[in-house]
């Protein structure tokens, strides 16, 4: 076997150095500013933060100074380290420190106001609740996207599930069967996008946007008509289940054991389409089509039915997500109340890598943020909220820029299948 | 190329082997009717979207809804309602968009001016004016193979960069309003180079930064406004200050009626669309643009710079969005704007590229069409919902963008060159 | 298993790609398929193999009528296919690849990663295929990402038809051998094999009876026995001659300088690894070697579409450093992409728009950024009559053109402008037998005006044909400059990596993947 003489092409070892001068560059001068910043403005400040609920009000100030210098060191190392080289494979560990040095650094300079507490039960708490969107937002990404149909239109899909959800609650009387409508919307709007993208092989980058403005139009329009008679639109409630003592944990028990049945379904859904994608043979055949389709046509997998179905599925976790905005926070539907977290779960989907596990990572991030940016906004922090708000988007923009490592979309993502063609 | 294989019907080319007696007009006119070509695609979607339109209007109507509970009895209640009231509903539309019988009757009766019968006309072309440039904003980055999703938070830069010069520099109009109206210009453009410089450089994906870059974009105008900079000395609310009136865009037809609201903006709409042919068809910048668009493999391998022609294209969409917002700040809203001014400008530019199918020409017309349903909606509410513009125009387009579907529907002939669609390329 | 193709007729809209094919594969047979590319194998075996659904006709197995309305069903039937271009994901272990559409599960669905890799290692011990079931496809050689292709293709329920499609288009002369005494092997053991090819010697090695078709037709049942020539001539339709008449070459100054060229993908591997390579003015280098061993990098390197990590390239005696593609297609450099559709033209755009497109910027086709149709026209016009480009008119759009009328649309961008040196890479693929003399002889005319030409094709008979003097590349290096005199078996040998004097290491003790 003469073929095994040839040798192997040269691999670059991945624990050789690599150097990395433009986020090198980045991380290091986004340090070395706040160590400025920090000295210029923080002299004699502190960061109180408390346990609110469990232990009513334990509290332990922090000076700020340092807390903020000691952070913006590591994320100008972290920098420093990446123009000077680093294996390829610390490259992960050295961005990922860097942003949370960053972001931590951000935090502490935040909560240093006067009146400001940083109230870790209640802020975890809601932070979890918060991310939920994201995760059901995202796995729906997930799913469509490792099968090679990119799904731009969650945020329709949210629509589509907030509108109907508390529409079939308010006319069966049951918010489950509020929730199971919202799930069914979901996936009628996302069967649509799948239609188009497999049997008409449209683009599904423009048709998504289109969707996601259909979505818009239809639930106003909807609204408008309804609004004009009673019981329609009325807010319902859910419980939140209570797990016992559990729920009396410090930090553990307010954030994990008093929640909504969305928290707990959330969860279990990350663990259950991860399982489902990388131990079924669902998951191996989604990921091929997602990857390489003509190679799973050759073995016999019909691609575009497994592509279709794969994107109705995925309509009933973006609907399911949907209701979180009406049944989930016991609100009404309103028009466009969905306010662009449905792009926002697209860019987790992003930043969690089209996986699972990187999902929950990606949409516990972003739900933390826009909780620390309502927190601070209500207790009259002199941080713009909307700066804070604004830094899952940047974020993103960090990510797919490359700064944290490359994200890889499936191969095919968005690309039509067309058995015809080899 | 796909479409070729996606129909291996054997009848096909019998049917245009065999010698036609004589093609004559009437049946080379048929034959032209019952084809998908992108004329006959448009004018289809046009229809089928007002179809669905009405059947929304009847089924989400109460009192129509409840004459369908006895249709088996009275099967004509529930058709003379369900007439009645889309009849009434477009017809309001149409009155607030183009003309109102009731002013035309006033006016033949001598008891309102001819300029009253122009404002459904003037408010038409004022909605359509941002969306001419958020539309050529769409459509430009579309020929080069880019989809910029962005041109909503391109748009907001605009205004913001417009209001700024507009207000705080006191200058002769011949001077001032220019300024400001690139300044307008100048601020979108910068906001669009961003996507533009990261897919060149990073291969990051444009819709996903545009995305991001539009929601940074409306955070940073509502954080803007509450500064004392931008913030009204007169109002409480979230408005910005007044431009001042050497920056204001004249108004065109004001001396006819003052509440003729359509000014200068739409001409310079209208030039930049023209440019924007030009620019495209005429110039080598717009041949690199077109052949980048259509195949960047060979685009790069005869020499031309993939990475600058994203950012070019980008930097000249956002200016043509921040031109728009310029459009709003100098013009309608020139007495302060507000997180409301952009309104969906800039989502509304997809919709319009998408029907103007990235034609400069095509721009200006879905423009036209977009702004009257605005304006008719508008004007129609609250009888009509007024969110019927949004849903009618994502329909219209929806079958733009899949004509395949219009085909099937309508059991269209595919046309020779197979079907028109747009593209943007995945991640 | 026998089977046999009655009538078989594919037609795409007005086009037939296949006529009333007649065919049949006893058990145990290697009945080769012999025809140019085009010529309608590949569609052949996509109907066989249920991708596609004839227009007509019948395909039966043992006797018995047949349809598959999908892979799924040929597989079931008992047939197995290596496709041309594999069907490998990438990121796949081999175990995962083999047992894609086909799972092996503990119930529910839920895979059991233990059997996939067992049944992996069973095939391959049964066939002699060594293979690790855990190895990353996209990681493992060309070579034995073949493996896993017949592998998965003899995994099926009861394979005892083996369709393989140009199985030999990206392996080595040492690899090819391995490949044909493994195909021998399991007619031996019973299986039938369809062997498709368009490479005469390996069908003479291997074949039991062989078909030809052309242009969508059986046109020729021959033994293997038959000569070459013979061969070629059913497959072209009349006689030809691989020679291009040409006088010996006069090699002047350098046009060409590659030092120590190292390019890195982006993966980290080095795919040029301090290549040396020069060309003069006034001949032709012919750049042999197994697709994937550094032709496509070496060409974009020169052309500066990819960024050398070091060393030096200088055309025309200026180091080129710097200087971006445009700058050195201004300065004289041709380049005949390898890929047409992928980097040659711009489909969507006019044969004459696609005649200029990297001269649109320059006098006379346009003026002060302003492009000047006229001048393009007149220009496009002027080329189509030169070049013989068969099309309706310059307006027409590339993609309606035939792969030969698309090529020389390449060839009159490239050959109506002043040029020193010339990258040719594939010049003639996929390209019919008349265009393809036409381009011979116009890069011989081209030699002949002085300028210096790179040829990169992965034919060794194009290289024969044209070449002055011949390179061999092996993974990224340039391994030997020979005469064009050498023999093949010399060439071979320098294709995978041996020195030309020795004999190649036969060491079939290391098999498996690494």
């Amino acid at each position: 076997m003469a073929v095994d003489t040839a040798p192997a092409p040269a691999l670059v070892d991945d624990r050789a150095r690599a150097r990395h001068p433009k986020a090198g560059a980045t991380y290091a001068v986004l340090g070395l500013l706040l160590v400025l910043a920090a000295v210029a403005w923080l002299g004699g400040r502190t960061t109180v933060i408390a346990v609110d609920r469990t232990l009513t009000d334990a509290r332990w100030a922090a000076p700020t100074l340092a807390a903020v210098v000691v952070l913006g060191a590591v994320c100008a190392a972290a920098g420093a380290w990446m123009i000077a080289g680093l294996p390829q494979r610390r490259f992960k560990l050295a961005s990922t420190a860097a942003v949370a040095a960053f972001v931590l650094a951000l935090l502490f300079w935040a909560y240093s106001q006067e009146g400001t507490v940083f109230r870790a039960e209640s802020i975890l708490a809601g932070a979890l609740f918060l991310s939920m969107p994201y995760i059901f937002g995202a796995l729906s990404g997930v799913v469509c996207e490792r099968s090679g149909v990119i799904n731009i239109g969650i945020e329709g899909q949210f629509l589509m599930g907030a509108f109907t959800g508390v529409l079939i609650a308010n006319i069966t009387g049951s918010v489950y069967a509020g929730l199971a409508g919202a799930m069914i919307a979901g996936s009628l709007s996302t069967m649509l996008l799948a239609l188009l993208a497999t049997r008409y092989q449209v683009n599904q980058v423009v048709v998504g946007v289109i969707l996601n403005l259909l979505a818009l139009g239809f639930t106003s329009f909807m609204y408008d008509q309804l609004k004009k008679a009673e019981g329609f639109n009325d807010a319902f409630s859910m419980p939140v289940i209570t797990w016992g003592p559990l729920a009396d944990i410090p930090v553990l028990g307010p954030v994990l054991f008093q929640q909504k049945l969305f928290v707990y379904v959330g969860l279990a859904m990350v663990v259950v389409v991860w399982f489902l994608l990388y131990r079924t043979r669902w998951g191996l055949r989604t990921r091929a089509v997602g990857e390489h389709p003509a190679a799973a046509d050759s073995m016999g997998v019909d691609v575009n039915r497994l592509r279709y179905w794969n994107v109705v599925a995925a309509g009933l976790l973006a609907g399911f997500g949907g209701a979180w905005f009406t049944l989930g926070n016991s609100l009404a539907f309103n028009k466009n109340m969905t306010a662009g977290l449905g792009f926002v779960a697209l860019a987790v989907m992003i930043v969690g890598r089209w996986n699972p596990l990187g999902v929950l990572a990606g949409a516990l991030i972003f739900g933390f943020t826009t909780q620390i940016a309502r927190d601070l906004s209500a207790a009259g922090s002199s941080v713009p909220g909307e700066f804070l708000q604004m830094l899952p988007y940047a974020v993103t923009l960090v990510v797919v820029a490359g700064l944290i490592g490359k994200a890889r979309a499936p191969k095919a993502d968005g690309v039509p299948y067309n058995p015809g063609d080899k | 190329m796909s479409t070729q294989t996606e129909t291996p019907a054997a009848g096909k080319p019998e049917a245009d082997q065999s010698p036609e007696p004589k093609p004559n007009f009437m049946r080379l006119f048929g034959r032209y009717l019952t084809e998908a070509n992108s004329v006959m695609v448009t004018i289809y979607s046009l229809l089928l979207a007002f179809l669905i339109g009405a059947v929304l209007l009847i089924v989400s109507d109460e009192y129509t809804r409840s004459t369908f509970s006895y249709f088996f009895a009275r099967p004509q209640d529930a058709w003379y309602a369900s007439r009645d009231l889309v009849v009434e509903s477009y017809t309001a539309l149409f009155e607030g968009a183009i003309l109102n019988f009731n002013t035309l009757e006033q006016y033949q009766a001598g008891q309102a001016e001819f300029g009253n019968l122009l404002r459904p006309l003037s408010e038409t072309l004022t909605y359509a004016t941002p969306l001419i440039f958020t539309g050529l904003a769409v459509g430009l980055a579309f020929r080069a193979g880019l989809f910029n999703i962005g041109a909503q938070g391109q748009l907001i830069f605009g205004m913001m960069g417009a209001l700024i010069v507009g207000f705080s520099l006191d200058l002769p109009i011949w001077l001032h309003l220019p300024l400001a109206i690139i300044a307008g210009g100048v601020a979108g453009g910068l906001l669009g180079a961003v996507p533009g410089v990261l897919k060149a450089s990073t291969g990051a994906h444009e819709v996903i930064s545009s995305i991001m870059l539009n929601n940074i974009a409306a955070l940073f105008l509502v954080w803007a406004l509450g500064t004392a900079f931008l913030h009204s000395e007169t109002k409480p609310d979230l408005v910005s200050k007044p431009v001042d009136d050497s920056a204001v865009l004249p108004t065109l037809l004001s001396s006819l009626n003052p509440s003729l609201r359509v000014n200068l903006a739409l001409v310079i709409g209208i030039a930049a669309a023209v440019f924007t042919w030009w620019l495209l068809s005429k110039s080598t910048f717009g041949f690199r643009i077109r052949a980048v668009g259509f195949n960047e493999h060979a685009a790069a391998t005869a020499g031309m710079r993939i990475g600058s022609t994203y950012t070019t294209t980008m930097t000249a969409a956002g200016a043509l969005a921040g031109l728009g917002g310029a459009a709003l700040a100098l013009g309608v809203s020139s007495g302060g704007i507000t997180t409301n001014t952009a309104l969906d400008y800039g989502f509304s530019g997809i919709t319009v590229a998408l029907l103007g199918r990235a034609n400069p020409g095509g721009i200006v017309a879905s423009a036209l069409l977009f702004g009257a349903l605005k304006a008719g909606a508008l004007s129609a509410q609250p009888d009509v919902p007024v969110d019927i513009s949004t849903l009618l125009q994502a329909t219209i387009v929806l079958f733009i963008a899949a004509p395949a579907l219009v085909k099937a529907i309508l059991h269209l002939r595919t046309p020779r060159g197979g079907l028109v669609t747009l593209e943007a390329k995945g991640w | 298993m026998r089977l046999e193709l009655k009538g078989l007729t594919k037609k795409f809209g007005s086009f037939t790609a296949d006529d009333d094919i007649d065919l049949v594969v006893e058990p145990g047979q290697i009945h080769a398929i012999l025809g140019e590319n085009g010529a309608g194998k590949s569609t052949l075996m996509n109907m066989l193999y249920g991708i596609l659904t004839p227009t007509s006709g019948e395909i039966l197995i043992d006797g018995e009528p047949v349809s598959f309305s999908g892979p799924g069903d040929a597989i079931a039937a008992g047939i197995g296919m290596v496709h041309q271009h594999f069907k490998l994901v990438g990121p796949f272990s081999v175990a995962d690849n083999v047992q894609l559409g086909r799972e092996h599960t503990r119930g529910l669905g839920v895979l059991s990663a233990a059997a996939a890799r067992k049944a992996v290692l069973d095939v391959s011990e049964q066939y002699g295929l060594r293979l690790d079931p855990d190895a990353v496809c996209e990681d493992l050689p060309v070579g034995v990402q073949q493996r896993v292709e017949i592998v998965k293709a003899l995994s099926g329920p009861k394979t005892e038809l083996l369709i393989l499609d140009e199985p030999t288009a990206v392996l080595t002369p040492a690899e090819i051998t391995e490949l044909l005494q493994i195909i021998r092997n399991l007619a031996k053991s019973g299986t039938s094999i369809l062997f498709i090819s368009h490479k005469l010697k390996e069908v003479q090695a291997v074949a039991d009876t062989v078909t030809v078709i052309r242009r969508g037709k059986v046109v020729a049942e021959l033994e293997p026995s038959a000569s070459e020539a013979e061969m070629a001539s059913a497959m072209v339709g009349r006689a030809v001659s691989l020679r291009v008449d040409k006088t010996p070459a006069d090699p002047g100054e350098p046009r060409l300088e590659v030092k120590d060229l190292t390019v890195v993908s982006d993966a980290g591997v080095k795919v040029l690894d301090g290549l040396e390579l020069t060309v003069h003015a006034g001949e032709i280098v012919g750049l042999a070697g197994v697709e994937g061993n550094g032709q496509t990098e070496l060409a974009r390197a020169i052309l500066g579409l990819v960024k050398p990590d070091s060393g030096h390239i200088s055309i025309d005696g200026r180091d080129v450093h710097g200087r971006g593609p445009a700058r050195r297609i201004a300065d004289g450099l041709g380049y005949i992409p390898e890929d047409r559709g992928r980097d040659g033209l711009v489909a969507e755009f006019s044969v004459a728009e696609n005649i200029v497109l990297n001269q649109y910027k320059d006098e006379p086709y346009s003026k002060g950024g302003v492009v000047d149709a006229g001048a393009v026209r007149r220009r496009a016009v002027d080329s189509i009559a030169e070049f013989d480009i068969r099309t309706q008119s310059p307006e027409e759009s590339a993609s309606s053109l035939s792969g030969g009328n698309q090529q020389k649309v390449i060839i009159a961008r490239e050959f109506s402008r002043p040029r020193r040196f010339l990258v040719a890479a594939q010049p003639t693929r996929g390209v019919d037998v008349g265009a393809t003399e036409f381009i011979h002889s116009r890069l011989v005319a081209e030699r002949d005006t002085g300028t210096g030409v790179l040829l990169i094709s992965s034919e060794l008979d194009e290289i024969y044909a044209l070449a002055d003097r011949i390179a061999v590349i092996y993974n990224g290096r340039i391994v030997g400059e020979v005469a064009p005199d050498t023999p093949r078996e010399v060439i071979g040998r320098l294709m995978v990596g041996a020195s030309a004097a020795t004999e190649p290491a036969r060491d079939d003790a290391d098999g498996g993947d690494r």
